[in-house]
């Protein structure tokens, strides 16, 4: 669902560049709200795709090493990064929510509307990472106590 | 100082190769380092991520991978490629030559890799197959001739390049097409040569009027480039719209004219393209904490202290800089390995007298080449997938197209004409 939204606001986008470029040439008129709109729109795909990649794995990762690890170890390993991962997601949850209340007051750009429009992105995009973390966690969690378990946690 | 240069090296490599996710590991260092530092607010972080994505010229990668979506989906790339068989058919190994034909078509529209080897592959690697060419052989060339998608204009990573280093894009892209055309031409010979000694096949030969008959066919397909880059060089929009007009006219034309995308299927196009933008984008974003860190701890002057104390000329390090980029490149993704490599070659190399344009084409030609190299060969996977090869195949049989690209590497190394003189000439 969240890959939807984001796949719907690159549409969005195509769309607002492609009328811009036509009001500034046929209709002489050109939108000056336009490219700020779009490219704030752009911030909300990066970080919304941003959760679905996670969700499915496809962050790109160096795994020459962890690969050969024997199956133990490397939940082990996996754990850690999850908690590693954690710690990185709660300072950009606790201080994005911090920018983001903190300008709210503030005009920005041509659509002059706070900038707290895209940083409220990084708690929102941070805390639902957070949540695939935990879950994530759960499983590989599951799978080092229960060995039976460890074939299906990935 | 060579403390926090320390700490910062222990905790990236120590988290890369732990597995951690690389975008990641450069918010997780930048974090460490900060706190190491401390006295940097942390409010940093998410500003510098934020503010990273927030980029109008880099709107053009995420339209640029929707336009090759759509292509590849909507038919546009069948018809290039039939062109590009009726074109070469006459000749010894016509299927092997069509296929860097029809990737170099596609690569005036296309600015990946990726979608090339996606797009072309699929349909002339079974075609290949079934006329009796060695699947290996088709998995390895065309993997090798996709890489012109990102060296003929326009180009993903060459948007990403002229961003981080400051260079104008259109001037970027200028900058590989000939080095893209010398790639592409030095393919079809060796393509030729293992045609003529391994006797493949013609493809049958055709008259003019068929030839013209399937040219009026794609005809709608085969202008795209020229509105897509005629657009960017007269200066009718920029680059990032040029990317939108090629996404509203390859939607129009498998939509409406060529009917073989439904209006269903688009959504399905569109959250894919939104997955494999934020995968890019997220790193570029992160970068620029990351980049915005490495500043503080003054790690490019170091680096650039270090060059200079080797005594090199600018071509001697610029052939080291080679070596080092194709042992990194077989390491890891181009994107990521620029984002992070650049800010520090940058200074240094400027001092050394070497052209910011000619250091992008070397570093995105160099980087482009580890797409033909295990184990992170990205194309050589696409590619042996669709040939039902092993990656170790795939792998020897893309070799000695690889020396071809490491040829065409040295040569615009060598001369940096090659690869500035176009831009200079038509963009002063």
């Amino acid at each position: 669902m969240v890959a939807c939204l984001a796949g719907i606001i690159i549409f969005g986008m195509v769309a607002l560049m492609f009328t811009s470029v036509i009001m500034r040439y046929m209709v002489n008129s050109p939108l000056t709200w336009s490219d700020q709109l779009s490219t704030w729109m752009f911030v909300w795909t990066t970080y919304l795709g941003m959760t679905v990649a996670y969700r499915q794995g496809i962050h790109i990762r160096v795994d020459i090493l962890t690969r050969r690890l024997p199956s133990r170890s490397r939940l082990v390993v996996e754990c850690l990064v999850d908690v590693l991962v954690g710690v990185f997601l709660v300072v950009f949850i606790y201080y994005g929510q911090k920018i983001a209340v903190r300008a709210l007051n503030q005009v920005y750009g041509s659509l002059e509307l706070p900038p707290s429009v895209i940083y409220s992105a990084a708690p929102i995009s941070g805390a639902i990472v957070f949540l695939f973390l935990l879950d994530n966690l759960r499983h590989h969690l599951g799978a080092l106590v229960s060995p039976k378990a460890r074939g299906d946690a990935r | 100082m060579t403390g926090v240069v320390t700490i910062l090296a222990l905790s990236f490599f120590g988290l890369l190769l732990l597995g951690m996710p690389l975008a990641f590991v450069l918010g997780l260092t930048s974090l460490v380092v900060f706190l190491f530092q401390g006295n940097i607010p942390l409010d940093i972080i998410p500003q510098r991520m934020i503010l990273g994505s927030e980029s109008f010229a880099l709107m053009a990668v995420p339209f640029f991978i929707l336009a090759g979506n759509l292509m590849n989906t909507g038919g546009i790339t069948k018809r290039i490629v039939i062109f590009a068989n009726v074109l070469m058919g006459r000749l010894r190994g016509g299927l092997a030559l069509a296929d860097v034909a029809a990737s170099m078509i596609f690569a005036g529209v296309s600015g990946s890799a990726v979608a090339d080897a996606t797009g072309v592959g699929s349909v002339l690697i079974p075609a290949m197959k079934k006329e009796g060419y060695h699947a290996d052989f088709a998995a390895g060339l065309t993997a090798a001739a996709s890489v012109c998608g990102p060296l003929i204009p326009p180009s993903i990573p060459m948007v990403v390049y002229g961003i981080i280093a400051e260079v104008s894009i259109g001037a970027m892209f200028l900058a590989g097409a000939i080095p893209g055309f010398m790639l592409g031409f030095g393919l079809m010979g060796l393509a030729y040569y293992y045609s003529v000694k391994r006797d493949y096949p013609r493809y049958g030969t055709s008259s003019l009027r068929q030839i013209w008959r399937e040219f009026l066919r794609a005809s709608l397909a085969l202008i795209m480039p020229g509105i897509i880059l005629g657009g960017i060089f007269s200066g009718i929009f920029t680059v990032t719209e040029s990317a939108a007009v090629a996404v509203v006219y390859s939607l129009m034309l498998s939509v409406f004219i060529y009917k073989e995308i439904h209006l269903g299927d688009i959504l399905p196009i569109l959250k894919q393209s939104a997955i494999d933008t934020a995968v890019v984008m997220f790193i570029i974003a992160v970068a620029a904490l990351f980049g915005w860190m490495m500043a503080i701890t003054r790690l490019p002057q170091l680096v650039t202290q270090w060059m200079f104390s080797l005594h090199l000329g600018a071509l001697a390090m610029l052939m080291i800089l080679n070596v080092f980029l194709l042992i990194v490149g077989c390491f890891m993704e181009a994107i990521s390995a620029m984002i992070i490599l650049i800010p520090l070659l940058l200074v240094p190399c400027q001092a050394l007298g070497i052209d910011r344009i000619h250091l992008g084409a070397v570093i995105v030609f160099n980087l482009m080449l580890g797409l033909l190299t295990p184990p992170v060969g990205l194309c050589l996977y696409i590619t042996g997938r669709i040939a039902d090869v092993s990656l170790e195949e795939v792998s020897k049989a893309a070799f000695p197209f690889l020396l071809v690209g490491i040829g065409v590497l040295i040569l615009i190394t060598i001369f940096p004409a090659l690869t500035v003189w176009l831009p200079r000439a038509w963009l002063g």
